[in-house]
Formats: structure tokens, C-alpha cells, sequence
């Protein structure tokens, strides 16, 4: 099992090269060294000294042994990091061996000290006091007396000149390793920094599409900030977070808790807040964000604060600074994301520091993320709801245009037909009439019944290009056509009058082409829209045909569509204009000429609701059939393509 | 027991009578015996007292005094909907063949009559969409009496 990185390695890197690095400084040193790590023991020179080797090799094979080194290492180690000293001589108590200690400080941290110019007492006194050291430490490890003393002959005395050099070497080794631990740990705590960053990104990723997520209620909309705040909360080291939305109304002083983290949500959720005035001016005022330090403030113990402590005092008692993150809505009303930091802070590996290098900005994100997406779901909610009316009134104003003309309609079939009837039974009834004037009579109930029809598909054609917003066109049913020859037929129908008047032979259904459809195609029920787009293109055959020509509605499968077309002879749809004439109010010239009173918005319509059926409706540019009287008739398809159905009719 | 020989008896209800004269004209000159009346609750009374074979009513009407005032929404006060659900909870009127005329395209009022006549009878609701010819109607009628 790998060991866990010592804080040594953490701070400095490779231990191996820092010995490498000191062997190199000490080499012609006739005096070993010893480096205390707080964490892993001692490191020794790699030519260690013959001599002091088996001394310490003696001292450290016993475990007491090594416990008393070790506790008068870190004695002297916890000096040098009091003292703030750049080097100190002693004699150990433990060897009675003269010692120079160089701590290496890596950014105000005592990562390890050197032991070195280890050296025997020359004054006479000190050699007392080594030797009754060393005696006792014979005692004391259990060994023979003179075992220890022997090692220490070929040590060099205190009296040797080269070990200033030693120490100004050893000091220089550890002022580079200490430059290199700080450039090492800025690069590790800027990565950590990033990673943090990283992960706060991603939360905002993650709640940018949960909360612009329309289609979600409020309800989700505030379960997804919750969220939010739940993943920053760990990664800027909060202990709790809370969503503060303005109030409304009777509550427009106050300010209510919408979302909550690290708190128990049914405590919090929906509790009304009055924030200090001063505060929300410093709010508004706010650019970016704000974070206030609330010790000495007077905001320390602000009503949140409160409500929490006196709520859920174990986690009141972890209450830190606040932060503070503004959020600006479109009417002027501040929210508010306040964050509760821990009162013990986090080391600054383990969390994301909030300054203005990187925390300010995620934060600001996220705060200006749930305004941005509060406000878009309030601008599209107002959009539903004008729309809603719009659509509620358009509805009335059609209706209120199309039953009275349906009646006109009615009572001009029921005249036609009881006078047929009535004909029929007497045919003398108009036999004082002038033929003139009885066609004449005819002709004018056939154009009272058909304009009125015309009226009313206007009203709806009318009211379908006001209603067009795709967007906010709400939801259509779509129903297998399991009779689409039959639905092709009865619009027909609907058509024969005007066809008459127009002198057209017939509209007529291509059965055998249209029912390998049958149950293959869906079409939109909702508003009869099909029946809608059908017939505004037989309409625009009709206006525009010659007399005595038929008007054909076919049918075909073709790779994954169903094809209807309808097929016309009459005047000419020049290449080019076979796409124009789906535009808006676009009107052919020809077409212009010939039936000066249509208003150019059928075929338009007609193709939006096909579109909406996710088809397409296209027009190919008019072939020459033959000339009568030195006119020449042409023959236009309009062409609509319906995705077929799978086998199971999804 | 049903003489087969009768009239077919049509109830027409619609608030705009002038509206529907010549449909009901219409369905008179092919030999049905059509009843027209313009307020709800009267005809209500009326499906609970008689029998009809077919029933024909416009989906926006002025509301019944019995509506509750609950429905927010207006045009769902109005609507064809609740009468429906008034007579098809009525077990004797469960399977009266009733066609709505209309030139109301509003989905929500659409919707309702359709989810409550499924509910009821398990079929879709019949709806003529305006203009409606009176030969539409006089089929549809045919068709659905038989």
C-alpha cells in the first residue's frame, strides 16, 4: 500500500532530492548531518559520517533512544520556530555533541531542521558534560561503557574553521528549498484553487439549465436553487445558505426565504425576513457582491442570524462570516443569497477562497444566475399570460365573425335546396321569371352561401396568422388519420359550391391514390387545422382555375412520408415564385389579375400547419396542358409531405 | 316501446337561436321533429322529462344558474362541458347521440368537452366546426339516429 505523502513532501517535493541537494553542499564537510522531519523521523547525508553512523545507528536501534533524540530535536525545532532565529548552536542533552540547527521555513512553515557541524567539545567542561552524557546514554540504551565514546574519535571539534563555511552552505541549500517549497505550494494551492473553481463552475452549469428549464414549476424551479446553494456551500467552506426573494403586496417590506441549504427546509422555507435598511442600501449599491465580515458589525446578529441560532442552535453555534450575493431583479426588487461561512475556517487547500482573484466572480455568477433566470421565467410567464388573453379575445372576435356568417351560410343552402325541392314539385313556380333572371336568382343564393363560407375561412385564417407565435403556440393532438381519404373527401364537398360558381367540373378525390394512407399519417385535430390547410390550398385551386377543369386531391407513399397533392389546371405559377407565394400577403401577378379581392395569406397559413405537423408543403412551378381560345391553361401541383407513422403508430 | 315509424326527435340548444333556425329548418324538411330552445337549464329540464334521440348544442353558452361560481375561467363557465357531464350523468341520457356545433376553437373549452364525454361513454366527442353545411349536418344527424 503506497504510504500517504509525508507534510515534508507535501511542501517541498522530492526528500531524496533535498538530500541529494545538501550531500552536494556538505561534501567536503568532515562532519555529518541530520535532518529532522516533524513527520517521518531523521534523514541523513548519504556519505554518512563512519564515525557519528554507528553512534546514531546505536542511539536510533533502540526505540527509547531514538524518543529522547526525537523530543530534544523537536524542543529545539519548537525554539527555532519561537525564536524565529536563523541558525542556533547547542549542545544536545542527550549526546552532549556540539550541534548547529538551521531551520527550513517553507512560507512561515517549519518543514524540517538541519542538524549539522556535529562536533565533539573541545572546553574542558563540555567534554565533562559529553562524556557524563554519553555515559548516561550507555545506561540507558543497556550498552557497555565506551561503546558510545569510541564512534565520536574521528569527529571534528568545535575548533575545525571550515564549519562556518558549513553553516553559510547549509543555510544557502535551505534558503533555495525554501523557495522552491513556496513556488511549489502557491502552483499546488492555484490548483487547488482551480479545482475548486471547477467545481463551483460546474454546479453553475448544472443549475443554468435546470433553472432556465421553463417548462419546470416554480416550485422545481426553487428545488433546483436549493441545489445550487447545497453545492457551493461545501466548496466556499458555508455552513448554510438561504435564497431571499422580496415580497409582494402586504409583504413588500419584507423578504422571504425561497431556497435553503444546511438548514431544515420546512423551518426555512417561506419565513419572512426584515432586512435592515442600511443593508439593503449597501445591497443596491452593490456592483457585484458584497461580503460582510460580521464580527463588530452591526449586522452580526441581523434577523437571519437570529432565526437560525435561535432555530437550530447547533448550527447557529458554527455560524461565520456572511456573504452576502445580491440579486438584481427586472422590477427594481433586490434579492439576496446569503452564505454563512464556518466560524472555524477551512484550510485554503479545502476550500474555495472567496477574494476577487476567482471566489468573487463565482459567486456573483451564481447570484446573478438565479436573478437572470427568475426574471426570464417572470418576462415568459407574463408573455403566457398576454398571450392567453390574446388568444382567449382572437377566439371571441372569430367566433362573434364566424356563427352569424355560418348562418348566412345555412339559410342560404336551405332557400337553394327548399327551392329545388319546391321546383321540382312545381315546375311552373318560376315559370314567369325570365331565364336571365332566374339564373341570375340562383347565381346570386350560390354567392351569398359561398362568400360567407369564404368569410368565415378568412376569420380563421385571420385569426391562425395573428395566433402564429410557435413559441407560445401551446400544445396541438395529433391523431392517426385512420380515414384520410374520408377527410379528403368532405373538405371536397365543402368546395363543390364555389366550384360551381367558378364553372369547375369537379373537386375530386383520387381514392385509389389516397388510401394505402389511411392510418399512416397523423394529422393535427386541435382547432381542425388540417382541415384547415386542405382547404385553404383547394380554395387557392379553385379562385385560380379555369372553367371546366377539375380540381384533384391525390395521394402517394414515399420513403418515409406520405404525399398529398393537390393538382390544378389554370393560370401560371412562373418558376421562382413557387416559393414566394408561401410568403405573408405575397400575391403572383397573375394571381393578382385574375381574383383581385384575396388577401394572400391562405397559402401562408397553409404551410405554417403543415410545417406544424413536422411536414413540408412545397409548390412546383406550373407545367403548360393546352390552349383553348388562345389561352394557355397550366397545370400546378402544391405538394404536402407528412412523416408516416412507425407500425405502431408512434 | 319505440314506434319505428316515428319522427326522430332532435333537441337544438343554442343561445343565438336566429343562429341555428336554418339548421333546424333543414333537418325539419328531412322529416325530423326538432325542438330549439336557447337557455340550458330549460333544456336540461326538458332532456329529464322527455326523450330525444339526438341532441345538438353549441359548445359557448350563457352558464346555468346551477354552475358554480368556482370556475374561474369564464369561457369554461360557458362551456358546452358542463352540460355535457349534466346530461351524461343522467344514465337515462348516457348514450343520446349529442353533436356540438361550434365555431370555438379554444383548446381548454375543446379539451373539457372531449375529456368529459370520454369519460363518460369512452367515445370522442361529435363536433362540427363552422361554417357547417346543412348537408353535414342533416348526414352526421342520419348517420348517428339510425
Amino acid at each position: 500500500m503506497a504510504r500517504p505523502p509525508a507534510l515534508f513532501e507535501q511542501i517541498v517535493g522530492d526528500t531524496e532530492a533535498f538530500r541529494l541537494m545538501l550531500d552536494g553542499a556538505l561534501k567536503d564537510c568532515a562532519s555529518p548531518y541530520l535532518v529532522w522531519l516533524p513527520d517521518a523521523g531523521f534523514l541523513s547525508g548519504r556519505e554518512y559520517h563512519a564515525a557519528l553512523g554507528a553512534f546514531f545507528g546505536l542511539l536510533f536501534g533502540h526505540p527509547h533512544g531514538e524518543r529522547l533524540y526525537r523530543a530534544q530535536a523537536e524542543a529545539i525545532a519548537y525554539h527555532l520556530d519561537e525564536s524565529r532565529a536563523g541558525s542556533l548552536v547547542f549542545t544536545c542533552e542527550v549526546t552532549g555533541l556540539r550541534t548547529v540547527a538551521v531551520p527550513v521555513r517553507v512560507a512561515d512553515t517549519l518543514a524540517a531542521v538541519v542538524f549539522c557541524c556535529i562536533t565533539r567539545p573541545t572546553d574542558p567542561d563540555e567534554q565533562r558534560q559529553f562524556k557524563a552524557a554519553v555515559g548516561q546514554l550507555e545506561k540507558t540504551l543497556g550498552l557497555a561503557a565506551g561503546q558510545l565514546v569510541q564512534y565520536t574519535a574521528r569527529l571534528p571539534d568545535e575548533a575545525d574553521p571550515g564549519l562556518d563555511k558549513t553553516v553559510e552552505r547549509v543555510q544557502r541549500v535551505v534558503a533555495a528549498l525554501a523557495q522552491l517549497g513556496e513556488d511549489r505550494l502557491a502552483l499546488q494551492r492555484a490548483q487547488q484553487q482551480e479545482h475548486w473553481r471547477m467545481q463551483a463552475i460546474r454546479a453553475l452549469q448544472v443549475a443554468n439549465q435546470q433553472l432556465n428549464d421553463l417548462s419546470i414549476s416554480w416550485d422545481a424551479f426553487w428545488r433546483a436553487t436549493a441545489r445550487l446553494l447545497a453545492d457551493l456551500a461545501p466548496i466556499i467552506g458555508a455552513v448554510c445558505g438561504l435564497v431571499l426573494v422580496p415580497g409582494r403586496g402586504a409583504r413588500r417590506d419584507m423578504h422571504i426565504a425561497t431556497a435553503v441549504c444546511g438548514l431544515p427546509s420546512e423551518q426555512f422555507t417561506g419565513r419572512l425576513y426584515r432586512l435592515d435598511d442600511a443593508l439593503l442600501g449597501v445591497i443596491a449599491r452593490a456592483e457585484n457582491f458584497h461580503i460582510l465580515h460580521t464580527p463588530n458589525d452591526d449586522l452580526a446578529h441581523g434577523p437571519v442570524r437570529r432565526s437560525i441560532i435561535e432555530q437550530v442552535p447547533e448550527i447557529g453555534a458554527q455560524l461565520g462570516h456572511e456573504v452576502l450575493i445580491p440579486m438584481f431583479f427586472e422590477d427594481q426588487r433586490n434579492g439576496l443569497v446569503v452564505f454563512f461561512l464556518n466560524s472555524e475556517p477551512a484550510p485554503a487547500s479545502d476550500v474555495l477562497v472567496i477574494d476577487s482573484s476567482t471566489g468573487d466572480s463565482i459567486l456573483a455568477q451564481s447570484g446573478s444566475l438565479i436573478g437572470a433566470a427568475f426574471n426570464n421565467r417572470q418576462f415568459v410567464q407574463r408573455r403566457h399570460q398576454q398571450h392567453k388573453f390574446k388568444r382567449a379575445w382572437l377566439e371571441t372576435v372569430t367566433h362573434q365573425f364566424v356563427a352569424p356568417l355560418s348562418a348566412v351560410q345555412g339559410h342560404a343552402e336551405l332557400l337553394t335546396n327548399r327551392l329545388a325541392r319546391w321546383e321540382n314539385k312545381n315546375p311552373k313556380l318560376f315559370a314567369n321569371w325570365p331565364e336571365r333572371h332566374i339564373e341570375q336568382f340562383w347565381n346570386s343564393l350560390t354567392a351569398i352561401e359561398r362568400t360567407a363560407q369564404y368569410a368565415s375561412r378568412l376569420a380563421y385564417n385571420f385569426s391562425r396568422v395573428v395566433y402564429q407565435d410557435k413559441e407560445l403556440g401551446g400544445e396541438v393532438e395529433l391523431s392517426v388519420a385512420a380515414d384520410l381519404t374520408g377527410e379528403l373527401i368532405q373538405i371536397a364537398r365543402d368546395f363543390q359550391g364555389s366550384a360551381r360558381e367558378h364553372r369547375i367540373l369537379k373537386v375530386e378525390v383520387d381514392t385509389a391514390s389516397v388510401s394505402p394512407l389511411n392510418g399512416k399519417v397523423a394529422i393535427i385535430t386541435t382547432d381542425d387545422l388540417f382541415r384547415q390547410a386542405i382547404g385553404n390550398l383547394v380554395d387557392n385551386a379553385v379562385k385560380y382555375s379555369f372553367e371546366n377543369t377539375a380540381i384533384i386531391l391525390r395521394g402517394r407513399l414515399e420513403k418515409d412520408w406520405g404525399v398529398i397533392e393537390v393538382v390544378n389546371e389554370g393560370i401560371r405559377l412562373a418558376p421562382g415564385e413557387e416559393t414566394r407565394i408561401f410568403e405573408y400577403e405575397y400575391r403572383t401577378p397573375e394571381a393578382r389579375a385574375t381574383y383581385a379581392p384575396d388577401t394572400g395569406i391562405g397559402l401562408s397559413v397553409a404551410r405554417d400547419i403543415i410545417v406544424q405537423h413536422g411536414g413540408t408543403l412545397t409548390a412546383r412551378p406550373s407545367v403548360p396542358v393546352r390552349k383553348v381560345d388562345d389561352r394557355q391553361s397550366w397545370l400546378t401541383t402544391f405538394t404536402i409531405r407528412l412523416p408516416l407513422l412507425d407500425s405502431d403508430g408512434s | 316501446m319505440t314506434d319505428p315509424t316515428a319522427r326522430k326527435r332532435i333537441l337544438m340548444v343554442d343561445d343565438q337561436l336566429d343562429y341555428i333556425e336554418p339548421y333546424a329548418e333543414a333537418l325539419e324538411d328531412e322529416d325530423f321533429d326538432v325542438t330549439l330552445l336557447s337557455q340550458v337549464d330549460t333544456a336540461l329540464d326538458l332532456l329529464r322529462s322527455e326523450t330525444f334521440d339526438v341532441i345538438i348544442l353549441d359548445m359557448l353558452m350563457p352558464p346555468s344558474e346551477h354552475v358554480h361560481e368556482d370556475f374561474e375561467d369564464l369561457d369554461l363557465r360557458k362551456s358546452g362541458g358542463w352540460v355535457l357531464s349534466q346530461i351524461r350523468e343522467d344514465e337515462r341520457l348516457r348514450d343520446v347521440p349529442i353533436i356540438f356545433i361550434t365555431a370555438v376553437r379554444d383548446t381548454r373549452v375543446r379539451e373539457w368537452v372531449e375529456e368529459t364525454e370520454r369519460a363518460y361513454t369512452g367515445r370522442d366527442p361529435m363536433i362540427l366546426t363552422k361554417p357547417v353545411t346543412l348537408t353535414q349536418l342533416i348526414k352526421m344527424v342520419r348517420r348517428v339516429s339510425e
